[in-house]
């Protein structure tokens, strides 16, 4: 196994204006780990995962990803990659987004191999076949010729799985990708993310799903204030009695 | 009735057909015309570059501002003195068209912005360049929302071009006009160019109908929905 993690986050800065969402996060990832980010609305769980992604440029601070520096600080000053190597990089730790955001003029099955035949360059009929297989797996092969308008929210979910998975990715970054479903979709959801990390997907998932996090976590990161309090195995963060008390009340306040 | 009938209209009509000719020709170019002016002003606006901005917004904000007829009298008799000088056609589609494109830049702004940034942000997480997001998501989608004003823009286009008659293009109220210094029959001339103008707006009307339903996918159509075809009936067994 490569020893050589497949995210390095230091120092990690982001404000809007005045208000100072993150104030230096160090996080560091291994291949195959997944990772739960938690924590109270506000805390800067969201914003952390989008300027991973760079959908929000940071302010300072350097992200390594998958060996190559995407952004640093030289001489106080924040530098980052071009474009375009940017978007190479992009297309290998794809988002799934809390609103699904399908693009709502292309079928399930164009949804798919979006990715693939426009920035990967992949023959279009190859990129169909693998579709195929990659939507037969988050069960959605009856759905392929369906608009996203005409799928429940759980199903234009898990075909967003699918469109980050036909990347063939090195990480996906999922932003509560439950929170804005009907509870009886949230399962099928969570089953899909949960066999993906048994195939050993490396994911930054941020979630309010405390159950789904204790069972599948690698590391839970307690996130709040703009960094990360505490993060450790779940049972070290969630089993214990909490030794940090803002801890122990976001805890209490999720059970109910 | 029976002169209106048998006389006059096989005697005149072919001649106020021609001039319908010429009022088609000047819509449909000015209307081309105008929809590419249209969406440059609108793309180069959302750019967000203050340089690019302001000038554009200038452009829309004074031909929003001055009559269609004022604008085609400067632009046929003013050009020639800076030696620019255009025939009355040519004039006509100019002016049009430049009239055109500052409204319908509006048009295309709006439908634009009027669509969620979140399919931008999927686009761009997957490693989409903007100019692919913009022509592959979110243009198709802009301009299928904006298809039914700007066939409003042209339906009225139709009947605006009979101002080009003002700087003397042989269109079809123009031609009704010579048909009626000739005869003096103003009443039965003026009926026939109201009915050409009325069935030519008809017809678009119902052409811009036929491509909003064309450009609609089939589970979305007005009028087909309730019978089941193979998707709705999937649909609905998906659902329960």
């Amino acid at each position: 196994m490569n020893a050589e993690p497949i995210l390095q986050i230091s120092g990690l800065h982001k404000a809007y204006g005045d208000s100072k969402i993150l104030r230096g996060v160090d996080l560091t990832v291994q291949r195959g780990e997944v990772i739960f980010l938690i924590g109270p609305s506000g805390g800067g769980k969201s914003t952390l995962l989008r300027c991973i992604n760079f959908l929000e440029t940071p302010c300072a601070g350097e992200i390594t990803f998958t060996g190559e520096r995407l952004c640093h600080q030289d001489n106080q000053i924040y530098q980052q990659v071009d474009e375009s190597r940017l978007r190479m990089a992009r297309s290998k730790m794809p988002m799934v987004f809390q609103q699904f955001n399908l693009f709502s003029n292309r079928t399930v099955l164009e949804n798919v191999i979006e990715g693939p035949v426009h920035v990967l360059r992949r023959p279009r009929q190859e990129a169909i076949a693998e579709a195929r297989v990659i939507l037969d797996k988050v069960g959605l092969s009856a759905r392929l010729d369906y608009y996203p308008d005409q799928l429940s929210g759980g199903q234009r979910q898990r075909v967003a799985i699918a469109r980050a998975l036909a990347m063939k990715p090195e990480l996906i970054l999922f932003d509560e990708p439950t929170s804005a479903l009907d509870p009886e979709l949230v399962s099928g959801v969570l089953d899909t993310i949960r066999q993906l990390a048994q195939e050993g997907m490396t994911m930054i998932i941020v979630t309010h799903e405390m159950n789904f996090a204790r069972k599948l976590a690698d590391r839970i990161c307690f996130v709040a204030d703009g960094g990360i309090l505490e993060s450790g195995s779940p049972e070290q963060l969630l089993a214990t009695p909490a030794r940090n008390s803002r801890i122990a009340s976001f805890i209490q306040s999720m059970q109910h | 009735m029976y002169d209106f009938l048998f006389v006059l209209i096989p005697k005149y009509f072919p001649f106020l057909l021609k001039g319908a000719v010429v009022t088609l020709q000047l819509s449909v170019l000015s209307m081309a015309l105008g929809i590419l002016i249209g969406l440059a002003v609108a793309l180069g606006r959302l750019a967000r570059r203050p340089w690019l901005d302001w000038p554009l917004r200038c452009y829309v904000e004074l031909w929003r501002g001055v009559p269609l007829v004022v604008q085609l009298l400067v632009i046929y008799f003013t050009l020639p003195q800076i030696g620019l000088t255009l025939s009355g056609f040519w004039a006509g589609v100019l002016g049009l068209s430049l009239n055109l494109g500052a409204y319908l830049s509006e048009v295309f702004r709006a439908a634009i912005l009027s669509l969620d940034k979140g399919q931008r942000e999927a686009g761009l997480s997957i490693g989409m360049s903007r100019n692919k997001i913009y022509l592959r998501v979110i243009l198709p989608q802009a301009l299928k929302i904006a298809i039914p004003t700007v066939g409003g823009y042209f339906i009225s286009l139709l009947k605006d071009s009979s101002l080009v008659s003002f700087i003397a293009v042989n269109e079809l109220l123009r031609h009704g006009s010579i048909v009626i210094a000739n005869t003096f029959l103003s009443m039965q001339v003026y009926l026939m160019v109201a009915i050409i103008y009325f069935v030519l707006s008809f017809v678009a009307a119902r052409g811009v109908h036929w491509i909003e339903q064309r450009l609609t996918p089939a589970h979305l159509r007005t009028g087909t929905r309730i019978n089941a075809s193979p998707i709705s009936s999937k649909l609905t067994e998906a659902k329960s």
